[in-house]
């Protein structure tokens, strides 16, 4: 099948970019000044974060794309995000504390930016669980869907507590991966990690929504053309 | 025009439901009274821990007061049915959302204050003028979260293993809610009132926020079919 | 004088196309068509599990079909209420009273809220219209159910076996409300057992057979009300 051969090219493609940035992260870009090597958790770390931001931002739009459109691909592709994401934030969270562990000294600190993803991770696990607990195909579709669209509003609503609860306390000072000082092939290195993510980001998107439209397929109790 | 007044009628229903029942409250209460104790009883008799404290005690007490509030509140509509036959009803079914915030948001409104002077008690809270702020932390939290409850309730009305689910879908949504409480209240009990009041209009963002998507996906979310 | 507004002169139609229904790999409902108008009385005939009371829920709208359209369309005005259904559920609150729960609905209902007693009366239940419904007997309370149902006065009148669990008196009762009904221009299906009583007020029957509707039988010229209790 000409699809099959596709993905499977395109899954070549993202595999063989995220080995050669790991190889290039682990042993070709020099350590950090500051923090030696276990900065290069950041390679991970990062480009996991931004995708399950990027993740839920998928969920959310294919939650409102589905309440409106009522077809089945948007909440196959919404299912597909919302796990994928579920992952990577559960990535981000390990690294962070790893990270944390090596630079502040303790697993965590309660920074911002980890907080707020670990409420993200209870909230998207709700959604995950909440989808499990509904029976009939459409109806789960759309009550995913509004839940979705409520976990993703949710999303700023708790950045900016979180930062702003910080705020109010003491501002901790450590080293920030967004910090503009950073040095270039680090940055670069970033960039291409990145990609790499993002390439493995979409091929894995892609199976499972296809997973899941192979379970459609075969449920004899959807109309045609769903 | 009919969407607030049917909406009134609704709550009015709740209200007479639970005033003749007496089940919301009254569990809720007492939940939150236990929880009360079960902190005094862990930390001992250090006032000064105790009074640190007293905001995350009590908006922990209030969080699960909430829950079995919105369940007491769920089970009025799901009892034989009801529910479907308001719906078949209505005109207008965002009515049955913002019924049931109003609805939520008084208990929500009354059982925090109610903590609030179980705990000034029990915890031997110093009572200062910004002491009032409360009453506007009270009001909006409770909006906010009422929004946030009337919508997922609606969601999760007729999952498998609904016990087990409500708190799990639920309480992480009530984070934004629960920081602005705590914060609001915190802010007002160390006389920092100004803190307090950016607080409280952080919950009154967050209530418009909520009340504004419930109003787009309620119907959405408890159409029965 | 009733609760009800007299008729509107307004027509109000069903029109079922190839409506299937499966829970699982069970069917409900097969390939089901259906044309329904205002002033009919439709009794759906058939035995436990051919389909009733799904085909009742999905012209409700309350239960989607798995595949197929139901559409009800007629002249209805904004606040029109268009479908009631008394499904095995009576859709009311336990904790208020008979009176209350009557009062609720019409109201919502927009419709006169002061005609609750005489509903209820109607259907022989207004001595027990302060009466909390949670206490009420079975077939008390399918009654107050109807009574809801009723004042809130909507195109379409659902029922799901509107004689079940009552005494002779007490059905003939309720015939003769759904029949008012059906004389006023509303149209009315009933899911039903009881074919005798049935025949006394439908202007069709269904039989249904496992989701299928396995023959229609026009009842003819319609019997008048107090011929079809007596009748019954």
């Amino acid at each position: 099948m000409p699809m099959k051969a596709r993905v499977s090219t395109f899954g070549l493609l993202a595999g063989t970019a995220l080995a050669i940035t790991t190889i290039v992260g682990l042993f070709v870009v020099p350590a950090d000044a500051a923090q030696g090597d276990v900065q290069r958790i950041m390679y991970v770390h990062v480009p996991s974060a931004w995708l399950a931001y990027l993740a839920f931002l998928v969920t959310f739009v294919s939650s409102v794309l589905y309440l409106w459109r009522r077809e089945l691909r948007f909440d196959r592709l919404a299912i597909a995000a919302a796990e994928i994401g579920l992952v990577l934030t559960g990535i981000t969270i390990v690294t962070g504390a790893i990270w944390g562990k090596a630079t502040w000294g303790k697993w965590w600190d309660w920074d911002p930016r980890l907080t707020t993803t670990a409420i993200l991770f209870v909230v998207y696990a709700g959604y995950l669980l909440v989808r499990q607990s509904l029976g009939d195909r459409y109806r789960r579709a759309r009550l995913a869907a509004v839940y979705g669209i409520v976990a993703f509003v949710n999303v700023p609503i708790v950045h900016f507590s979180v930062l702003w609860w910080r705020g109010l306390h003491q501002a901790p000072t450590v080293i920030r991966p967004g910090d503009p000082s950073i040095d270039h092939t680090l940055l670069f290195e970033l960039l291409a990690s990145l990609l790499s993510f993002t390439l493995v980001f979409i091929w894995a998107l892609r199976r499972r929504t296809a997973l899941e439209a192979g379970r459609d397929a075969a449920d004899l109790t959807l109309g045609p053309g769903t | 025009m009919s969407l607030l007044v049917d909406a009134v009628v609704l709550a009015r229903k709740d209200i007479r439901v639970e005033l003749r029942a007496g089940q919301a409250f009254g569990s809720a209460a007492a939940l939150a009274g236990i929880a009360l104790i079960l902190i005094g009883l862990a930390v001992g008799p250090q006032p000064e821990r105790l009074r640190s404290l007293a905001p995350a005690v009590v908006w922990i007490a209030l969080l699960y007061a909430a829950l079995a509030v919105a369940e007491r509140l769920e089970q009025i509509d799901r009892s034989d049915e009801a529910f479907t036959g308001l719906w078949l009803v209505l005109t207008d079914r965002r009515s049955l959302f913002v019924g049931r915030v109003i609805s939520l948001s008084v208990a929500l409104f009354l059982l925090q204050l109610a903590i609030w002077v179980a705990a000034t008690i029990l915890l031997d809270l110093p009572v200062r003028p910004e002491y009032a702020g409360l009453v506007l932390v009270a009001t909006f939290t409770s909006l906010a979260a009422a929004s946030v409850i009337a919508l997922v309730s609606a969601v999760v009305a007729d999952a498998d293993r609904r016990s087990l689910l409500v708190p799990v879908a639920l309480l992480p949504l009530l984070v934004p809610t629960f920081i602005a409480g705590v914060q609001a209240s915190t802010a007002l009990l160390d006389g920092r009132s100004s803190d307090g009041l950016l607080w409280t209009g952080a919950a009154a963002v967050e209530a418009g926020l909520f009340i504004g998507v419930g109003l787009l996906a309620y119907e959405s979310a408890a159409r029965p079919d | 004088m009733r609760a009800v507004s007299l008729n509107r002169g307004s027509t109000v139609s069903i029109l079922a196309r190839s409506v299937t229904k499966l829970f699982g790999e069970t069917v409900a409902i097969w390939e089901m068509d259906l044309d329904a108008r205002s002033g009919e009385l439709i009794s759906v005939l058939g035995g436990n599990g051919s389909g009733k009371s799904t085909l009742l829920k999905i012209l409700a709208g309350t239960l989607a079909p798995t595949r197929g359209t139901v559409r009800t369309s007629g002249n209805p005005q904004p606040d029109r209420t268009i479908v009631g259904l008394v499904g095995h559920a009576t859709h009311l609150f336990e904790d208020l009273t008979a009176r209350e729960n009557v009062e609720l609905a019409a109201g919502l209902a927009h419709r006169r809220r002061d005609g609750a007693l005489e509903q209820l009366e109607m259907l022989g239940v207004a001595t027990h219209a302060d009466r909390r419904v949670g206490d009420l007997s079975a077939g008390t309370r399918r009654r107050v159910g109807l009574a809801r149902l009723l004042a809130t006065d909507p195109d379409v009148i659902l029922v799901d076996e509107p004689f079940a669990g009552l005494d002779n008196a007490a059905a003939d009762r309720v015939a003769q409300a759904l029949a008012v009904a059906r004389d006023l221009g509303r149209l009315v299906v009933i899911a039903t057992h009881d074919d005798q009583r049935s025949r006394s007020i439908a202007t069709r029957s269904l039989i249904l057979d496992r989701g299928r509707i396995h023959r229609t039988s026009p009842v003819g010229r319609l019997a008048p009300i107090g011929e079809g209790l007596a009748a019954g």
